[in-house]
């Protein structure tokens, strides 16, 4: 007789999916909260370059008008794709209830990927609508700012979030050995935001910096996405880019997948 | 003096839980200085040396990050892990009742079970910031402006933990099942920059409704001005620099006393 977990595994993700989206709308006050004021995070960068544009000139490739389409892209993909899952696993392994997922018809990598695509999938659709009235407000009319190429931007996204996603398996498997990751997944997030471009542009940094990034996956998290929106470049261009998030994408997933596997082995139910 | 010794008794206890997770300790630290890295390198990076925006130069802004980190790590010490799990566990899981039945004010109650020894780390960046950057401005150290400096911290705190305090109170008629902290962290990032930066509307609502203003910008400016590193001449006086927190305190105090009297339990 087969498993439910052979038998089912594609209904069983989905579901997974679905409820995940329901749960982020279960409580429209939290809902309500973020999407007034997420916004915000982008205004303080904004408003501080608009007045730095007053007394010094911007890099003449960032106008204040790309700058603020960089940043409003940004905080939006940002948004969509930090999910705590890292956060989440700890505390599964923390508590013990990560013994309870060892019994269900998906493996946890593909369950908790399906729940943060669930929460991102509500999450675009809740913040699409404030990201765009930025875009009106601050980069000068939605019209010229549409994707250079949605093909390219779709596909640089979708692996942003998987490197992402992969990044944060990571930090969450490792509270097999430090109990508590709170503190790791805040400096993944803070390192995240500074070299994968979301504070600083990564042009704007020192050759070397540059360079040495161009080798890592961070980049491939925010900067690439955001450069596809901006940059009307041509497939060919971006195609060896692509490719390479794929390869740290896979890769990451491989190493997670032997991690996860080392580290199950100290799992004693409760306490990890 | 029995509410200090149970302060400081449980302070003790809390110091002694963190010191059993070291390596999270370490962690945190890398984290706290990353976190620094971000906004100077931001800053750094548009505000060249010897550029600035109506006398706000690189160093002034960095001393307002210091003094914001500052105010923000000692009301964080206090009050930010209550802000965090304020409405799930305390109010939607009803483990509100228990403090309610024990000898002590539930808010203070509060204060104690929920501090944050791992934000004293926030403080002691943020004091090193500010006297960095306060040096590299140009401003002298006085006993008098050490003082000052030091009050201004206090008052800067105070302001954090009313509006922590306004936010989680709000959980008594808006359970919800995750913290506020994310959007007030997105707010709280407008404090960073001098507010003469912003719109007028978003200026008012940073001194008025949300009064995030007076965390770092106002005693910033009147710290900066008082040893002529500013001449706007838009410093506000002291005796209302001391009165917002203080009035910020009383109303939200208030508030959540009101919010007590409206719950009823587990699931109210």
């Amino acid at each position: 007789m087969p498993s439910h977990r052979t038998a089912f595994p594609g209904s069983a993700f989905w579901t997974v999916v679905r409820l995940s989206a329901r749960e982020f709308t279960a409580y429209p006050s939290d809902v309500l909260l973020e999407f007034f004021t997420y916004p915000v995070a982008f205004l303080g960068y904004y408003f501080f370059l608009q007045a730095i544009a007053g007394v010094n000139p911007l890099p003449p490739d960032l106008p204040l008008e790309r700058l603020a389409l960089y940043y409003s892209l940004g905080w939006l993909l940002r948004m969509i794709f930090h999910q705590r899952t890292d956060v989440g696993m700890g505390s599964l392994i923390a508590q013990g209830d990560i013994a309870l997922l060892l019994l269900r018809p998906l493996d946890i990598s593909r369950w908790m990927l399906a729940q943060a695509l669930g929460q991102a999938a509500a999450r675009a659709l809740f913040y699409a609508g404030p990201g765009i009235v930025l875009l009106a407000l601050f980069g000068g009319g939605l019209g010229e700012y549409l994707p250079a190429n949605p093909l390219v931007f779709c596909l640089a996204a979708a692996t942003g979030f998987l490197i992402l996603f992969e990044l944060q398996m990571f930090i969450g498997a490792l509270s097999f050995f430090t109990t508590l990751n709170f503190q790791m997944s805040w400096t993944l997030d803070m390192l995240m935001r500074l070299l994968a471009g979301l504070v600083v542009p990564l042009s704007l940094l020192p050759e070397a910096l540059q360079s040495a990034l161009a080798w890592l996956p961070f980049p491939h998290v925010f900067s690439i996405p955001i450069r596809s929106w901006i940059e009307p470049q041509p497939l060919v261009f971006w195609a060896p880019v692509l490719l390479q998030g794929g390869v740290w994408a896979a890769l990451l997933h491989l190493l997670n997948r032997r991690f996860y596997g080392f580290a199950l082995k100290r799992l004693d139910i409760f306490g990890g | 003096m029995t509410e200090l010794k149970a302060f400081f008794r449980c302070l003790a206890a809390h110091v002694k839980m963190e010191m059993m997770y070291r390596t999270h300790l370490v962690v945190g630290l890398v984290s706290q200085l990353t976190f620094s890295l971000l906004s100077i390198v931001f800053v750094g990076v548009f505000l060249p040396p010897g550029s600035n925006i109506q006398g706000w130069g690189f160093w002034e802004i960095l001393f307002l990050l210091g003094l914001g980190d500052a105010t923000f790590g000692l009301s964080a010490i206090l009050v930010f892990r209550t802000f965090l799990v304020f409405d799930s566990a305390y109010v939607l899981q009803g483990e509100l009742d228990t403090l309610l039945v024990q000898p002590v004010h539930p808010l203070f109650n509060l204060i104690l079970r929920n501090l944050q020894v791992m934000e004293f780390i926030t403080l002691l960046k943020g004091l090193a910031l500010a006297a960095i950057a306060g040096v590299q401005a140009g401003l002298s150290w006085t006993p008098a402006h050490i003082l000052l400096f030091a009050g201004m911290i206090v008052l800067g705190g105070a302001v954090y933990c009313g509006i922590f305090i306004l936010l989680f109170s709000t959980g008594f008629w808006l359970p919800r099942r995750s913290s506020v902290a994310a959007p007030l962290l997105s707010l709280n990032q407008l404090s960073q920059y001098p507010l003469l930066i912003y719109p007028e509307w978003l200026k008012l609502l940073l001194s008025s409704l949300l009064p995030l203003g007076f965390v770092a910008y106002y005693p910033g400016q009147y710290l900066l001005e008082s040893g002529s590193l500013l001449q706007t001449g838009q410093a506000l006086p002291l005796w209302l620099l001391a009165l917002v927190p203080v009035l910020l305190l009383l109303a939200t105090v208030r508030l959540f006393a009101a919010g007590l009297r409206r719950y009823a339990g587990a699931g109210s």
